[in-house]
């Protein structure tokens, strides 16, 4: 895929809003659909709050920082996030049990579990430092994916 | 991040508007908690402005949903777009709540207090 955006961020507080707002650049520049777009901001935020969290950096800012690529080739659109923390494999998790009564039911894990879900393609390298690529294919019509299940939900706690 | 609040007959309707991501769940957090704080034991929360929802924001309902239990309160959601729908559906928040369509049937839910 050719080379995109790039975004180099501090760790620090603002950190997650700085790579949302370099996602927001990305995608109106390449005026990329609805559907595509929250679903990738959605996951980079994920992605990103996760890095914060687990950075030993973090708050106090020692130079660590996280790089962002933002890349588009035809209906593929790629992000690419790295940093410098020790090697953490955030898919290696196992997820939430999301089928677990409401008093079993703890939050942790639901990030990384959103962004498999929400993506075509997650994958994880270590090089010399954590690489996390996301991918979305545009689909020709954006509805795609969207249940046509009823509006009124009966479900009930 | 702009959340609006509103009484309709003791229930406290918060409408959030714009994204609900880690940057400004915690705006939304302490209206919630606020509003607890503040007696309401009745709470709609009206997902109608929200563009798409994050994990920081479920762990908000999550959290407010576990605490109006503990306190005999009741949570009513209504109007959740299809981005917010989307990823309730994938964290299987869908049978932990009551969700209505419109913000009319998420007040009526309550016309039936024992």
């Amino acid at each position: 895929m050719r080379p995109g955006r790039h975004a180099h961020i501090a760790i620090g507080g603002l950190t997650v809003s700085e790579a949302a707002d370099e996602l927001d650049v990305f995608c109106t520049a390449e005026r990329l659909p609805d559907d595509a777009a929250w679903r990738l901001r959605v996951a980079l935020d994920e992605i990103v709050a996760n890095i914060v969290a687990h950075s030993p950096h973090c708050p106090a800012a020692t130079g660590a920082a996280v790089d962002v690529w933002f890349c588009r080739d035809g209906a593929m659109v790629e992000v690419i996030v790295a940093d410098d923390g020790p090697a953490f494999d955030p898919l290696a998790r196992t997820g939430p049990d999301v089928s677990a009564p409401l008093e079993r039911r703890q939050p942790g894990g639901l990030g990384i579990a959103l962004v498999k879900a929400l993506m075509d393609e997650v994958r994880y390298e270590r090089t010399s430092r954590n690489v996390l690529t996301i991918r979305k294919r545009l689909d020709a019509s954006p509805a795609a994916g969207a249940a046509g299940a009823d509006e009124h939900s009966p479900e009930q706690s | 991040m702009n959340i609006h609040q509103s009484n309709h007959d003791g229930v406290t309707v918060i409408a959030p508007s714009g994204r609900i991501d880690t940057t400004t769940s915690g705006a939304v957090e302490e209206a919630v908690r606020r509003a607890v704080d503040g007696g309401a034991r009745d709470l709609v929360i009206d997902f109608a402005g929200v563009e798409y929802i994050s994990s920081a924001g479920l762990r908000v309902c999550l959290v407010l949903a576990k605490r109006l239990r503990d306190l005999q309160g009741r949570l009513v959601l209504c109007r959740l777009p299809e981005p917010v729908r989307q990823v309730f559906r994938l964290a299987g928040f869908m049978p932990l709540f009551r969700i209505e369509a419109s913000s009319e049937a998420a007040l009526a839910a309550f016309a039936t207090r024992p």
